[in-house]
C-alpha cells in the first residue's frame, strides 16, 4: 500500500488528532471559553465521520497497515461511525456547560480520547491494543476529573485512574505471557491458534494468558467481578464524561475482543469459552439483581451496565460469524439506550445524586423528556419493537443455534429481572399522572427545564432506539 | 379497491387520528372531541367495508398482507382476517365509536384522552389481524399502556392501586406469553409467521413435551387477560376505578384478546397440548361461570357486580374453547361478541346512573323507571339479555357454549347450570331494586330531567339494536364463524 493510500485510509484520524491538539493550543495561545473549541471539535467529527464514509466508499482502502498493526474494514468503519455520532452527541449534552464543564482541554481530551478507541478497534497486534486503551484511557482520567470544583468528582477520577491503572498492568502482563507462550502478539488471523500445533505446555500457558487479558479486558468492559469501580465512578464523575465512558469504550474493548479471540476461539479452547461462559452468566444475574436494589440511578444504570456486558459475552463464549453480526448490532442499541438514559440523569441532576425519587411525576414535568428515559430504558430493557429487542433476540438467537439453549434461557429470565428495575423508573415518571388522590402532596416539584443541545442529544438517543428497532435490522441487513 | 392493503388501512386510520389529536390545540376540546369520533366513525364504516369484502363460508385466511420487516430472523409484517377475528374487529371498532361519542360529556385532559382512546384501538385492532408472532405482541403491549393510563388518570378515588395491580398483572402474563412466542420460534420453524408455526405444529412437529411448557407460557398470559379464574383478581379493581370508556372497552374488547389468544395460536399449534389440558381448562371455565355468579351475587357496588358478571360471563367462553367442538367455538366466538355488546352496554349504563345519583351502592339505589324511564327501561333491557333471556344476545352465546360443552364434558359442563340459576338470580334482584323498587328514605336523590342525552341514547341505542338482532336472528352471525369453528374443531379431531 502507498504513503498516500495510508494516509487516506487513516484520514478520520488525522483529522482527530490535528483538532484535538490544535484546539489544546489554540486554548494555550489565546484562552477562550471553549466557544471556538466546540464548533472546531463538531466540525472535526462531522469530518472524520465524512472521511470514515469516502474510505468506505474506496474497499480497495481496505487492508491491514503498518506492518501488521492496523486494519481497516467494515468494522473498522462501522465504529469510527458509532464513536463520531457518540462523540457528536456528548459534545451536544456539554453544550450549555458553565465553563468549567465546556474549556478548551475538555474538547481536546475527547477527540484525544475518540482516537483511542479507534485504534482500539483497529489493531491487529496486542501492543497496539495496550497503546490504544491508553490512548483512551488517559485522557478520560482527566476528563472525568475536568469539573475540579466537584469532590466527587475528583474522588471518582482518582478512583478510575488508579484501578484503570491496575487492569492495565495485569493486561500487560497478559501481552508479556501471550508472547512467551504463542512466539507472537500479532492477531491479524487471531490471537490463539489451533491448540494442537502449540503442545500441551504452550497451550496452557496460552491459556493463563488469556486469563490475564481478560482480566484486563474485563475491568474496561466493567465485566463481574471486574466491576466494582464502576457504580463509584459513575455515581461520582462528571456527568457527560460519565454518559461516555459507560458507553464507548466498551463497544469500542468488546469490537477490540472479537478481533483478539477470533471466531473460532471458543471452540477450540474450552477452558477460556468456560471462562468465558461463567464470567458472563455472572455479570446477567448480578449485575440485573444488583441493580434491582439501587436507590441512585447512576449505580443503577453502572450495574445495568455489568448485566449487558454480560450479555455482549455470549457472543464471544458461542463464537462464530452469527453471534459476531448479533454482538454488533446488540453494541450499536446499547449505545444509545445507554447514553441516552445517562443524559437524561444528567439533565435532572449534573452535579448530584439522581435517585428513584427524582423521577416521579416527570412525565407532567417534562413529557419530552421522560418519553427519551421510558423509550431508552425499554429499548435496553428488549421490548419490541425497539431496537434493544432485536439486539437481544439475535444474541438469544445465536446462543440457541450455537447449542447454548440454557444460556439463552439465563439470558432471558434475567432480562425478566431487568424490566422489574427499568419499570420501576418507568412507574415513577408515569405513575403520579396517577394521583392516589385530588389535592394530596405531590413530591416532585416544577417542570424540568433542560438545555436544547442536552435535549436534542436525548431525542437523538430515543429516536435511534426507535429506528434501530423498526427499520435497524433492515438497514444493517441491506448496508451488509 | 384491488391493491389496497386493507387491514393496514385499519390500523392507519386510527394511529393518524391519534397524532393528528396530538397535533390539535389543547383548548379546542370540541374539535378534538368531534375529529376523534369522526376518525373512529370511519375506522368502523372502514371496518363494515372489511366485512362487505369478507368471503362468508370459507374458513381461509383473507385480505392477506405480508412484508418482510426483518427477513434474517423471519420477521414479517402480516396481517389477515378470518371468520374468528372478523366479528372481534367490528366489536372493537364498534365499541371505540360509541365510547369516542360518549366521551363528548368528558371535561378533563381530552386531548390525552382522546390520544390514548385512538391508540388503544390501534393496539386492539392489530392484535385481532396480526399474523406475525411479534407483531401481535407488540399489538398486546399497545393497548396494556394507554388503558393503564385511563384508570390511572381518569379513574375513580383508589384508582392508582387498580392501574398498577392492572398493568403489573397483565404485564408479568404478557412477558411470560412472550417467552412462549419464543419458544414456538426456537422449536418450530425458525420464523414468527403465524401461519408457518401453525402448519409446523398441525405437522405434529412439536413434541409433547415441548407444547406442554409452549401451552403454559402462553396459558398464563391469556388466562390473566381473559381472565380465567384464578387469574382475575385484577378485574373487579380496574373495573371498579375505570372510567366509564375505560370499563367498556376493557370488559367490551380487551378481555376478547385473551379468548382470541387461545384459539388463535394454543388450540392450533399446540392441538396434543390442548387437548391434554382442555378438561382442566373447562373446570376453570365452569368454577369462573359459577364462581363469578356467587361473588356477583353478594356485591353491594353496582359496578363491581357487573365487573363479577363479567368474570362469570367469560366463564362461558372458556368452556367453549375448552369443549373445542364446532358448537363450543362458535358458542365461545358467540359468547365473545355477546358479552362485548352486552356488557359494553351495562357499564355504558351504570356510569350514566352514577353520573346521575353519585353513587353505586345498589341498596341506595332505587326506582329508576320513576326518574328517568328510559335508562330504567334500557338497564332492565340489558340485565335481561346479559342474563340470557332467549331472544336476546345473552342467550345466543351462553346456550351455544353450553352446548358444546355438554358434547365434550357433559358431567362437568352440567354445573354451569348452577351459575346460570346465580346469574339470573343476581340480575333479577338488582333490577327489582334499582329499576322497580319505590324510593325509599335513604335512597339516593336525582332531579334533573327525566331523559336521557342524545349522546347517552348515540352510545347504547346501538348495542341495545345489536343485542336483540342478534338474539332473534343469530345466523348471519353464525355464518361467518362457523366455517372457521369446524375447521378448528377437526384439527382436534371433535
Amino acid at each position: 500500500m502507498t504513503r498516500v493510500g495510508s494516509a487516506l485510509a487513516f484520514s478520520p484520524e488525522i483529522v482527530l488528532v490535528l483538532a484535538g491538539a490544535g484546539v489544546l493550543c489554540f486554548d494555550a495561545i489565546w484562552p477562550g471559553r471553549g466557544r471556538v473549541e466546540r464548533w472546531v471539535t463538531l466540525g472535526a467529527m462531522a469530518l472524520a465521520a465524512v472521511c470514515t464514509l469516502l474510505v468506505a466508499s474506496h474497499p480497495e482502502l481496505y487492508g491491514v497497515y503498518f506492518a501488521g498493526s492496523l486494519r481497516v474494514d467494515a468494522t473498522t468503519t462501522f465504529a469510527r461511525v458509532l464513536f463520531m455520532v457518540t462523540g457528536t452527541l456528548v459534545v451536544l449534552s456539554s453544550w450549555g456547560g458553565d465553563g468549567e464543564g465546556a474549556t478548551a482541554e475538555y474538547y481536546g481530551l475527547l477527540l484525544l480520547s475518540l482516537i483511542g478507541e479507534s485504534v482500539i478497534v483497529m489493531s491487529q497486534s496486542l501492543i497496539m491494543l495496550f497503546v490504544g486503551i491508553e490512548l483512551l484511557a488517559l485522557p478520560c482520567y482527566a476528563l472525568m476529573a475536568i469539573r475540579k470544583h466537584l469532590a466527587g468528582a475528583v474522588r471518582a477520577a482518582l478512583k478510575y485512574f488508579l484501578l484503570g491503572m491496575f487492569a492495565s498492568i495485569v493486561m500487560l502482563y497478559g501481552v508479556a505471557l501471550a508472547y512467551g507462550a504463542l512466539h507472537t502478539i500479532s492477531y491479524v488471523n487471531g490471537l490463539f491458534p489451533d491448540p494442537a500445533s502449540l503442545g500441551t505446555a504452550r497451550a496452557g500457558l496460552a491459556m493463563v494468558a488469556f486469563l490475564f487479558l481478560f482480566v484486563g479486558i474485563g475491568f474496561k468492559a466493567t465485566a463481574f467481578p471486574f466491576h466494582f469501580w464502576s457504580p463509584d465512578v459513575y455515581a461520582g464523575g462528571s456527568a457527560p464524561i460519565v454518559a461516555y465512558v459507560s458507553t464507548v469504550p466498551k463497544v469500542a474493548i468488546m469490537l477490540a475482543l472479537v478481533r483478539v479471540l477470533g471466531p473460532g476461539f471458543a471452540a477450540a479452547y474450552p477452558v477460556g469459552r468456560t471462562f468465558i461462559l461463567i464470567i458472563a452468566v455472572l455479570s446477567m444475574v448480578y449485575g440485573n439483581v444488583v441493580a434491582l436494589l439501587q436507590d441512585d440511578v447512576r449505580r443503577m444504570l453502572a450495574y445495568s451496565g455489568v448485566a449487558n456486558t454480560g450479555y455482549m459475552l455470549i457472543a464471544l463464549a458461542v463464537g462464530g460469524a452469527a453471534s459476531t453480526a448479533a454482538l454488533t448490532f446488540f453494541l450499536t442499541v446499547y449505545a444509545f439506550g445507554n447514553l441516552g438514559a445517562f443524559l437524561v440523569v444528567m439533565a435532572l441532576g449534573e452535579d448530584r445524586a439522581v435517585s428513584m425519587g427524582d423521577f416521579s411525576g416527570l412525565a407532567g414535568r417534562n413529557g419530552l423528556l421522560a418519553a427519551a428515559m421510558a423509550v431508552c430504558l425499554f429499548s435496553l430493557a428488549g421490548t419490541p419493537p425497539l431496537g434493544g429487542f432485536f439486539g437481544k433476540f439475535a444474541l438469544f438467537k445465536a446462543a440457541v443455534d450455537g447449542g447454548f439453549a440454557w444460556l439463552a434461557l439465563i439470558a432471558l429470565i434475567t432480562t425478566v429481572v431487568a424490566i422489574g428495575y427499568y419499570l420501576g423508573i418507568a412507574s415513577r415518571m408515569y405513575g403520579s399522572l396517577v394521583r392516589p388522590h385530588e389535592g394530596e402532596a405531590e413530591a416532585a416539584v416544577g417542570p424540568v427545564a433542560v438545555p436544547r443541545p442536552l435535549m436534542a442529544a436525548i431525542v437523538t438517543c430515543m429516536a435511534a432506539a426507535v429506528v434501530l428497532g423498526v427499520f435497524g435490522v433492515t438497514l444493517l441487513t441491506a448496508a451488509r | 379497491m384491488k391493491g389496497i392493503p386493507v387491514l393496514s388501512v385499519l390500523l392507519l386510520i386510527p394511529l393518524a387520528a391519534s397524532v393528528v389529536v396530538l397535533l390539535l390545540p389543547q383548548r379546542q376540546e370540541r374539535l378534538i372531541k368531534g375529529f376523534t369520533i369522526a376518525a373512529a366513525a370511519l375506522t368502523f364504516g372502514w371496518s363494515l367495508v372489511l366485512l362487505s369484502r369478507f368471503a362468508i363460508g370459507s374458513a381461509a385466511m383473507q385480505m392477506v398482507q405480508s412484508t418482510p420487516w426483518v427477513p434474517a430472523i423471519g420477521m414479517s409484517y402480516k396481517l389477515g382476517l378470518d371468520g374468528l377475528s372478523l366479528p372481534l374487529v367490528l366489536l372493537a371498532s364498534l365499541l371505540t365509536l360509541l365510547c369516542a361519542i360518549y366521551t363528548w360529556r368528558l371535561d378533563k385532559q381530552v386531548k390525552v384522552f382522546c390520544f390514548l382512546l385512538l391508540l388503544l384501538q390501534v393496539g386492539m385492532l392489530g392484535v385481532f389481524v396480526a399474523l406475525d408472532a411479534v407483531l401481535f405482541y407488540v399489538f398486546w403491549e399497545l393497548v396494556l399502556v394507554p388503558m393503564f393510563f385511563m384508570i390511572g388518570i381518569w379513574g375513580g378515588d383508589n384508582r392508582r392501586y387498580a392501574s398498577v395491580k392492572f398493568f403489573i398483572y397483565t404485564l408479568v402474563g404478557s412477558v411470560v406469553m412472550l417467552l412462549g412466542l419464543l419458544l414456538l420460534y426456537f422449536w418450530g420453524p425458525r420464523t414468527f409467521d403465524m401461519q408457518a408455526i401453525i402448519a409446523w405444529g398441525q405437522a405434529g412437529r412439536f413434541s409433547l413435551q415441548q407444547q406442554y411448557w409452549i401451552f403454559g407460557a402462553l396459558f398464563l398470559g391469556f388466562a390473566v387477560k381473559v381472565p380465567i379464574f384464578p387469574f382475575h383478581t385484577w378485574l373487579p379493581d380496574a373495573h371498579v376505578e375505570a372510567p366509564t370508556v375505560g370499563s367498556v372497552l376493557l370488559a367490551g374488547v380487551l378481555l376478547k384478546m385473551g379468548g382470541y389468544g387461545l384459539l388463535r395460536i394454543s388450540l392450533v399449534a399446540l392441538p396434543k397440548a390442548f387437548v391434554a389440558f382442555s378438561p382442566y381448562l373447562a373446570v376453570l371455565g365452569v368454577i369462573g361461570i359459577v364462581y363469578g355468579a356467587a361473588v356477583a351475587l353478594t356485591q353491594k357496588d353496582l359496578k363491581k357486580m357487573v365487573a363479577y358478571s363479567s368474570v362469570s360471563h367469560m366463564g362461558f367462553v372458556v368452556l367453549g374453547i375448552a369443549a373445542a367442538n364446532s358448537a363450543g367455538i362458535d358458542g365461545a366466538v358467540a359468547q365473545m361478541f355477546v358479552h362485548g355488546i352486552v356488557t359494553g352496554m351495562l357499564f355504558f349504563l351504570v356510569g350514566m346512573i352514577y353520573e346521575r345519583y353519585h353513587t353505586k351502592e345498589i341498596a341506595r339505589l332505587r326506582g329508576l323507571i320513576g326518574t328517568v324511564p328510559a335508562l330504567g327501561v334500557l338497564f332492565a333491557f340489558a340485565s335481561f339479555a346479559s342474563l340470557g333471556l332467549p331472544g336476546l344476545a345473552g342467550f345466543v352465546g351462553e346456550f351455544t357454549s353450553l352446548m358444546g360443552g355438554l358434547q365434550t364434558f357433559t358431567a362437568i359442563t352440567a354445573f354451569a347450570v348452577i351459575g346460570i340459576v346465580l346469574t339470573a338470580a343476581y340480575f333479577l334482584r338488582t333490577m327489582q331494586s334499582v329499576v322497580f323498587a319505590p324510593p325509599e328514605e335513604d335512597s339516593a336523590v336525582y332531579e334533573g330531567p327525566r331523559t336521557m342525552a342524545g349522546v347517552e341514547l348515540a352510545a347504547v341505542a346501538p348495542l341495545a339494536a345489536i343485542a336483540l338482532a342478534m338474539g332473534v336472528y343469530p345466523l348471519p352471525f353464525f355464518a361467518i364463524v362457523d366455517p372457521v369453528g369446524r375447521a378448528l374443531a377437526a384439527l382436534v379431531g371433535r
